[in-house]
């Protein structure tokens, strides 16, 4: 025995083994090291595109507009220049701004009624339609120096005068390493437009409206319409979910149909998304087309709400059987009846990890397309008002904009996936601060 | 010699397949304390919490043979358990204290029972605590957690029930 | 100590009733609010049955309703070229369907899907290369024979069926241009501007039809109009055809399964090493505190939206893919980059669903094979693995549904047509992607291209449903086990 451990066969033998479990121990470190380096890239390959510089051109010169840059302007100096160069445009800038109600009406209005901040008493009984037209603009003209801030100004200049054009965009990574190269290809390409430095991603982005044109649009629609629709879904589907994991948790023998029941939920989580779609768009669009109003809200809801259902049941039913079975026990021995033993004993307990698991269904709800094709819009103008307004949502932007043969849309859809992933990456946290709220509580 | 308030006939305890205990006869007398004494394992939780149908709530458990409560067949096809659990009260061998405040865990019992006044449950918790030996220790601190205290044991002692003990006096 | 006694409340007198000796009421009672709560419960559950029935009832019903559409095609058969195309460059056997060939003349070209006449057999190209083109012999009626070299290759275009003079509303007697007479049959329906007709005799090129009926309305027609016969599309050629062409009654869902399958595939190669590695790495080797560090990268990867992999696999990796390694021969959508990004989508479900499997693998089992000398390696190739296959074979198989089922990558990156072609540098489109493309254009509710895609969809759920349950019952199998 000692000649066999000693002998140098078995040692190099040893030392052959030992190098082949380093080996594997570093393989299987690389293939966890390359879906690092994917994620890395993916979210680097994003950022890319969301900032760079441009070739930007515009109509008017927007340095020519005023004796000081347009920055130093106060709003009434601003309002100033709107006044200037689009007097013709004013009354449809300041029912944009500051109107809210039906535009028809807006014109048999009184100032005072319809403008939504201060309007002088001078002014507040008059009908825009009485006025000279020039008193009329200077009037409006100062109801927006008043009212409106100094950066929406600046937007709607840049809207109504200076009218940015971008000829070509280029990626950060392109920006920073071959600015040389941009350079010259401005000179021979775009001579008449200037280079500088665009953050595609900006207050401005938010908060305008979807527009055709890749320098214009914001995503204020998509934004508004992915908070309708998760708002609806949780109505819907998180006292469903609850429901449904108390039914199979609490009260369900065990019979052929709970069984069917069990194993439908398991097999529904696994049904492709774009199934779900399918289904909603026949039932809830089509055939429920009056109750629901075809491509509503509620109709997106309704679909996503069946698509995450599986997800809240799951996670609600095994943070049910977190709850002690001793608190469980300790109700029933005292003759609790289940209902009660369930909502004073069981639920507020497992409520935590019922939130975390709701969570977790609504941030793949945020994320979804596929389901929604055929129901949201592509593209769309107006904000959604309501439950049964036509709407579109963040994916789906992100989905068209990647989607278009202009590349400038790409740089829109980067600026868009970082909004869609900072909604995301709140409510995950949202659900870890429950979840570790939630153990420390059990502890 | 009175009438026994609990009688145990060919009692046969069963978890799945498994027969668990066997208990040919046993009577519980009313109005004295009767203590099961044996090895750990041997069944005496099982019989106990046959007793209050506790043991319904555990997949695969069931019971053949007869327990009467004065004359009930507890396991008779017209009865309750949550009447039987209401009726006959359980105090656990490990303390069983919600994660609520002491006056909350205490009152629990009578809020089932759908009492509400708040002048009565005051009542009850204090005379329930005083009667555990537990009101001087815990008085102050009846809005705290009960989770720490001993007191969660008192849930069952304001259940106004005959009580079932699973307590090990040591 | 507990003291067992008869109880009463203090100061509540009313609760006597509760005395034991009154003989306590321990009937079942009926409680209104619980049974209520129960039934509300109950109906919760029950939902996911409805979405399930929901999920079928439309799948089917829609898929019935294609399988049994009046689907009509132009009337059309091929006609021969004056001058012959090509020809054999050897002789060919009546089985043959690689056909070696050299064009006569420079710049000519075949049309892929084109009909060809070689002596008097017609036969359709079904691949085209420079020097061979592949084809389906004996097409149109004729009969494949044997040719010798230097047979002519005739391209052949599909010339439509028309009616050669204007029908009024009371003629029954339809002229059709020159050569389609035989196309049609006594007792046959045909389409004629909406309108359906019976043929009730053949006549050289004159029909004559019964006019208006299956109830739709007789009109005058005027020369040139089309005519159209019944094409229904059967299972067989549903599931045989290699072509997916609604606008010419093609359906197909073979180049569909192909790119489901490859793309899948790909998607595999990538994630089962990525994941098995993965897994491997975080329950065997990584010490806690890596792997509380690590283990949320693959659970952040988990949670990016299937949107931004599509702009992931179209902006960095077919460009990556491009510069690196096939230049220009890599089609701007390709099966290729969809492939991979799928298959780093579904690497976070084998990591998890592997992991899972590892570690439910027992202690002992490990600390066994320790024990008698096995290295770290042994250990995990010889007993781990073995003991944890039918968990990792449960998480591959559901990442395949997974991957299978994925759409918007495909759609964004993979390629918006269907194509039947095995290389992957060429676009194709998925089952998932036609449907959503299908179901976000603006094709009419109820024709006939609408209702195709509830077929595909059929086979799309009925394929991610087994692989679901075959994942499920080994899942289940191994939680029996241990």
């Amino acid at each position: 025995m000692a000649n066999l451990i000693d002998s140098g066969a078995y040692r190099s033998q040893v030392k052959r083994r030992n190098a082949r479990t380093l080996i594997m121990q570093r393989l299987s470190l690389a293939t966890l090291a390359v879906s690092i380096i994917v994620l890395a890239l993916l979210l680097l390959n994003v950022v890319n595109q969301a900032f760079g510089l441009v070739a930007q051109r515009y109509t008017v010169d927007p340095d020519t507009l005023a004796e000081r840059p347009l920055a130093e302007l106060s709003p009434p100096e601003l309002a100033a220049v709107l006044l200037e160069h689009v007097p013709r445009r004013l009354l449809v800038i300041v029912r944009d701004n500051l109107y809210r109600g039906d535009p028809a009406a807006f014109t048999r209005l009184t100032l005072g009624e319809s403008i939504d901040g201060d309007v002088p008493e001078t002014v507040h009984g008059l009908l825009p339609t009485d006025l000279p037209e020039a008193e009329r603009n200077r009037i409006f003209a100062e109801l927006l120096g008043l009212n409106v801030s100094e950066d929406v100004l600046r937007a709607i200049i840049d809207a109504e005068i200076v009218k940015t054009e971008i000829d070509k965009g280029w990626s950060l990574h392109e920006s920073l390493l071959n600015r040389a190269a941009i350079e010259v290809d401005m000179l021979t390409n775009y001579p008449d437009s200037e280079l500088v430095f665009k953050s595609w991603l900006d207050v401005r982005f938010v908060t305008s409206q979807l527009s055709s044109r890749p320098v214009e649009t914001g995503i204020r629609q998509a934004i508004l319409g992915t908070a309708w629709l998760l708002a609806l879904t949780v109505l819907i589907s998180f006292p469903l979910g609850v429901g449904a994991a108390l039914y199979l948790e609490e009260y369900a023998s065990d019979n052929w149909f709970n069984r069917i029941i069990e194993t439908n939920i398991r097999n529904l989580a696994g049904v492709p998304s774009i199934i779900y779609g399918m289904l909603g768009l026949t039932v809830f669009v089509r055939t429920f087309e009056g109750v629901t109003g075809g491509r509503s809200i509620v109709s997106g809801a309704l679909t996503l709400s069946l698509l995450i259902l599986p997800i809240i049941i799951i996670s609600a039913r095994e943070a049910l059987r977190a709850v002690p079975s001793s608190l469980r026990e300790a109700s029933y021995g005292l003759g609790a009846t289940r209902w009660q033993t369930l909502s004073r004993q069981l639920l507020p307990s497992a409520l935590p990890g019922i939130l975390t698991g709701a969570i977790l269904g609504l941030s793949r709800a945020i994320g979804e397309t596929a389901p929604l094709f055929g129901i949201a819009a592509t593209f769309i103008n107006t904000d959604p008002t309501g439950p049964g307004s036509r709407f579109t949502v963040l994916p789906m932007q992100i989905y068209a904009w990647t989607g278009q043969p202009d590349e400038l849309f790409r740089f829109n859809a980067s600026a868009a996936i970082i909004v869609l992933m900072a909604l995301l990456l709140a409510m995950n946290s949202a659900a870890i601060y429950l979840r570790n709220r939630a153990v420390n509580q059990r502890v | 010699m009175q009438s026994a308030a609990i009688e145990i006939r060919d009692a046969e305890f069963f978890y799945g397949s498994t027969r668990a205990v066997v208990v040919p006869g046993l009577e519980i007398a009313k109005n004295r304390i009767t203590a099961f004494i044996g090895p750990s394992g041997c069944g005496k939780s099982t019989v106990l919490r046959a007793i209050n149908r506790m043991n319904d709530l555990v997949p695969g458990a069931r019971v053949t043979g007869e327990i009467r409560f004065n004359g009930h067949d507890l396991y008779g096809p017209d009865i309750d358990p949550v009447e039987v659990r209401r009726r006959i009260g359980m105090v656990f061998q490990k303390p069983n204290p919600f994660p609520k405040s002491i006056y909350d865990n205490v009152a629990y019992g009578p809020r089932l029972l759908g009492i509400r006044d708040k002048a009565r449950l005051d009542t009850i918790v204090e005379s329930s605590l005083r009667d555990a030996a537990l009101w001087d220790e815990v008085k102050n601190d009846l809005k705290k957690s009960g989770t720490r205290f001993r007191a969660g044991s008192s849930s069952g002692c304001a259940s106004p029930a005959p009580s079932l003990s699973s307590q090990r006096s040591s | 100590m507990q003291r067992s006694r008869s109880y009463e409340l203090p100061g509540a007198p009313s609760l006597a009733v509760f005395e034991v000796e009154d003989g306590p009421d321990l009937s079942r009672r009926f409680r209104p609010g619980e049974a209520l709560i129960r039934a509300v419960l109950m109906a919760c559950g029950i939902v996911s049955i409805f979405t399930t029935v929901g999920i079928v009832l439309v799948l089917a019903g829609n898929t019935v309703a294609f399988f049994q559409a009046r689907a009509w095609v132009l009337a059309r058969q091929p006609v021969a070229a004056s001058e012959p195309l090509a020809q054999l460059t050897t002789a060919i056997e009546d089985h043959t369907i690689s056909l070696p060939f050299v064009y006569l003349a420079d710049g000519s070209q075949f049309n892929n899907q084109q009909y060809l006449l070689v002596g008097s057999e017609i036969m359709r190209i079904t691949k085209r290369g420079t020097s061979t083109i592949e084809v389906t012999r004996g097409m149109k009626g004729t009969q494949p024979a044997a040719y010798p070299a230097g047979t002519a290759i005739t391209p052949m275009t599909e010339d439509l069926a028309k009616a050669a003079e204007a029908l009024p509303s009371d003629d029954t007697s339809l002229r059709v241009s020159t050569g389609f007479g035989h196309l049609f049959t006594p007792g046959e329906e045909i389409e004629v501007d909406a309108e359906i007709m019976r043929v009730s005799a053949v006549e050289g090129d004159t029909l004559t039809v019964e006019r208006g009926v299956q109830g739709t309305v007789v009109n005058n027609h005027t020369a040139g109009a089309n005519i159209a016969i019944p094409d229904p599309v059967t299972f067989g050629e549903f599931i045989s055809n290699t072509l997916w062409q609604p606008q010419s009654g093609e359906f197909g869902i073979l180049p569909l399964i192909t790119a489901t399958l490859l793309i899948s595939g790909v998607a595999l190669a990538v994630a089962i090493p990525l994941g098995l590695g993965a897994a491997v790495y975080l329950s065997e080797y990584a010490r806690p505190g890596v792997r509380n560090a690590l283990k949320p990268t693959l659970e952040v990867l988990a949670g990016i939206p299937t949107v931004v992999y599509g702009f992931f696999a179209l902006t960095f990796v077919t460009p990556t893919l491009r510069n690196l390694l096939f230049g220009a021969s890599l089609n701007s959508l390709n099966m290729l980059a969809a492939g991979i990004t799928v298959g780093v989508l579904i690497t976070p479900l084998i990591s998890s669903m592997c992991e899972d499997a590892i570690s439910a693998v027992p202690r002992s089992l490990r600390e066994a094979s320790y024990a008698v000398g096995a290295t770290r390696l042994e250990t995990t190739v010889k007993v781990v693995l073995p003991a944890a296959v039918s968990g990792i074979s449960a998480g591959i198989i559901l990442a395949m549904s997974r991957a299978v089922g994925e759409t918007m990558v495909v759609l964004l990156a993979a390629g918006a047509g269907p194509n039947f072609t095995f290389d992957l540098r060429q676009s194709a489109e998925t089952m998932a992607g036609h449907i959503a493309r299908i179901s976000t254009g603006d094709i009419s509710y109820g024709s006939l291209d609408y209702t195709s895609i509830f077929a595909v969809g059929m086979t799309l759920f009925v394929s991610t449903l087994a692989l679901n349950i075959v994942s499920d019952l080994i899942s289940r199998r191994l939680r029996e086990r241990y």
